[in-house]
């Protein structure tokens, strides 16, 4: 097999075609399903690494972007392509306010130098009787582990931390 | 000689658990430099014995009859010895990314195998960290210097300690460092000594 020098390209017969709003080609590639066996031992692992997350979906076939992204189709494997996606999209960055959020925005998580790393979606806002604060809960897939329901500062360490949340929503 | 505890943990569920949460390619070898399981075998690699030995353990898992409905449970593992291989032993990565990549049912070894397919032949910078420690306590200070048979050679560098941990504990050198466990380095060779 010859050597694919832009895995995922337009070319890549194991691409899906994606593009933006603006026809900007999303490079992208099918991941089969892992063995079910494989799955469950992942989900153990993370679940018992982070006891407040919650499995919600084994399945390989997506990451983080295609989830967010891509319907849960594939992978989209560059995290500029998802830069693109943010820009020919309409997302706008909301304030750092969980009350200006709403179910449907999405969480950007970033590296120590502001790399992007990991989206995820808010699933859910709740207000915590106890101390009277927002709780956001995040539904993200992580890699080729699952997709999980959790606050939504709760991600694998090699997840980054949640730095921003935009939103596609706008009231005319 | 590379322990069997080692080999176990990388192709162990734990490994491809805490390594598969990532989403690109970038950042899986990012992860995976940083990994202290994959640190320790990089570290273990010390003579042409000790590549053989990872050699033939790819080998064995690219003939592992594995379902091609599913991707191939060993994947990720492969994926780490055939990066650890392009770091130590070039030709040898290259051998076996070629079979990797023939294999559809590897993801992050396919990944890896197309890029060590795309850039074959690079030389491979080496870097000499002498790091003085004080009598007790942190390391006080780090020195690094790099050497390559080719100025404008990717930097990829060598990384190891010689207890087998990250050099990236020091408050100068941290960020070096943590670049070059970033561009997935090795360190040719690691020298301790006692700060005057």
């Amino acid at each position: 097999m010859a050597v694919v020098i832009n895995p995922g390209g337009p070319t890549d017969r194991e691409s899906i075609k994606l593009a933006t709003r603006k026809r900007r080609f999303i490079r992208n590639l099918a991941h089969i399903e892992a063995l079910p066996e494989t799955m469950r031992a992942r989900i153990e692992v993370n679940t018992k690494a982070h006891p407040s997350i919650e499995p919600i979906s084994g399945s390989a076939v997506y990451n983080c972007y295609g989830m967010v992204f891509a319907a849960r189709r594939t992978w989209i494997l560059h995290p500029e392509d998802v830069s693109a996606i943010l820009e020919d999209d309409g997302y706008h960055p909301l304030p750092w306010d969980p009350a200006a959020w709403q179910v449907g925005d999405i969480v950007l998580y970033n590296d120590r130098d502001g790399g992007l790393t990991h989206v995820g979606m808010i699933a859910r806002k709740s207000i915590s009787i106890s101390d009277a604060q927002i709780k956001v809960d995040v539904l993200s897939t992580w890699g080729e582990t699952g997709e999980y329901l959790h606050p939504i500062d709760v991600v694998s360490p090699f997840l980054g931390k949640p730095s921003a949340v935009v939103s596609q929503r706008f009231l005319p | 000689m590379i322990p069997q505890t080692l080999f176990t943990e990388i192709e162990g569920p734990r490994l491809a658990a805490q390594l598969g949460v990532v989403s690109t390619l970038d950042r899986f070898t990012t992860a995976m430099m940083q990994h202290p399981a994959v640190a320790m075998i990089v570290n273990a690699v010390t003579s042409q014995d000790d590549v053989r030995q990872i050699v033939a353990r790819v080998e064995r898992l690219l003939q592992v009859h594995a379902d091609p409905r599913y991707c191939h449970p060993q994947d990720l593992a492969i994926a780490v010895y055939l990066r650890i291989l392009d770091v130590c032993a070039p030709d040898a990565a290259a051998e076996l990314a070629a079979r990797a990549r023939e294999i559809r049912n590897l993801w992050w070894a396919r990944l890896i195998a197309h890029r060590i397919g795309a850039s074959p032949n690079r030389s491979i910078p080496t870097v000499t960290v002498t790091r003085l420690m004080p009598v007790t306590g942190m390391p006080v200070r780090a020195i690094r210097t790099v050497s390559s048979t080719r100025p404008a050679a990717p930097r990829d560098i060598v990384l190891l300690s010689a207890d087998g941990m990250m050099a990236a504990d020091n408050a100068n050198a941290d960020e070096e460092l943590t670049e070059l466990i970033r561009v997935g380095a090795r360190i040719q060779n690691y020298t301790n000594a006692v700060a005057p």
